[in-house]
């Protein structure tokens, strides 16, 4: 089943300013390998606040699998640690958008 | 008061019914974990910065450590930190709020995060390990 990615323009800019498209395809690519439930993945640029720089938001659009701890984000921070510097790590992270009710 | 003490909070907000309550919990879950680091980098002899650049300090420090816990703990924050600021600063997008499991997930997440970082600096060995790891 083909997982449809919607990517913000602003961030697509914001990881070619960074130099890092291909780190991001391999991202978008492990995603949909490994995210229970995928139904879409959306890509956004969080803007800098007080407290943090911009970075880039993988939202995983899923069917909730219902079961009280999901451990999929640990999982994938594990991935994300022994995969790539921190140069990159740092300015990207994966969260979940659980669909329930066909919502 | 300790960081983790915030997760109690956490947890109660977690259980209410409203979208108010779930973004709420996700911030308590943040803070319980930024200040456990916090806390933790100070008994390890590293001094706080500023309060405006404790963040970027408690994050980074952990994320540019080479020990995979202290990176997999950073990541954790960092992670937290983008969902609060979905929480706390985009209420005009449902975004992760549309279901209340995104709260009790963020509390698990801070709390498994937590218990690592007590399972390291419990284990006077892999504790050394793991400082000697982070860039001065």
């Amino acid at each position: 089943m083909t997982v449809p990615v919607t990517i913000a323009p602003e961030a697509m800019a914001f990881v070619d300013r960074l130099g890092q498209r291909q780190e991001f395809e391999l991202m978008i690519n492990r995603a949909k390998d490994v995210v229970p439930g995928l139904a879409s993945i959306e890509v956004a640029l969080d803007e800098a606040t007080d407290e943090m720089p911009p970075g880039v938001i993988l939202w995983t659009h899923r069917v909730d699998i219902g079961t009280d701890d999901d451990p999929t984000q640990r999982s994938w921070i594990e991935w994300m640690a022994a995969t790539f510097p921190p140069e990159v790590c740092q300015n990207f992270v994966l969260l979940p958008i659980y669909r329930t009710n066909g919502r | 008061m300790d960081g983790r003490a915030l997760l109690d909070v956490a947890r109660e907000l977690a259980a209410g019914s409203t979208e108010a309550h779930s973004r709420s919990s996700v911030g308590r879950a943040y803070y319980a974990l930024l200040h456990e680091v916090l806390g933790t980098l100070g008994r390890w002899g590293f001094a706080p910065p500023p309060r405006d650049r404790v963040h970027t300090f408690a994050r980074l420090t952990f994320v540019y450590a080479t020990d995979p816990g202290l990176k997999r703990i950073g990541l954790t924050l960092e992670s937290l930190g983008r969902l609060r600021n979905a929480a706390d600063y985009q209420l005009g997008t449902l975004g992760p709020f549309v279901s209340p499991r995104i709260s009790a997930s963020a509390l698990n997440d801070a709390e498994s995060a937590i218990t690592l970082l007590d399972t390291i600096d419990a284990d006077p060995a892999r504790r050394a390990a793991a400082v000697r790891t982070i860039p001065p």
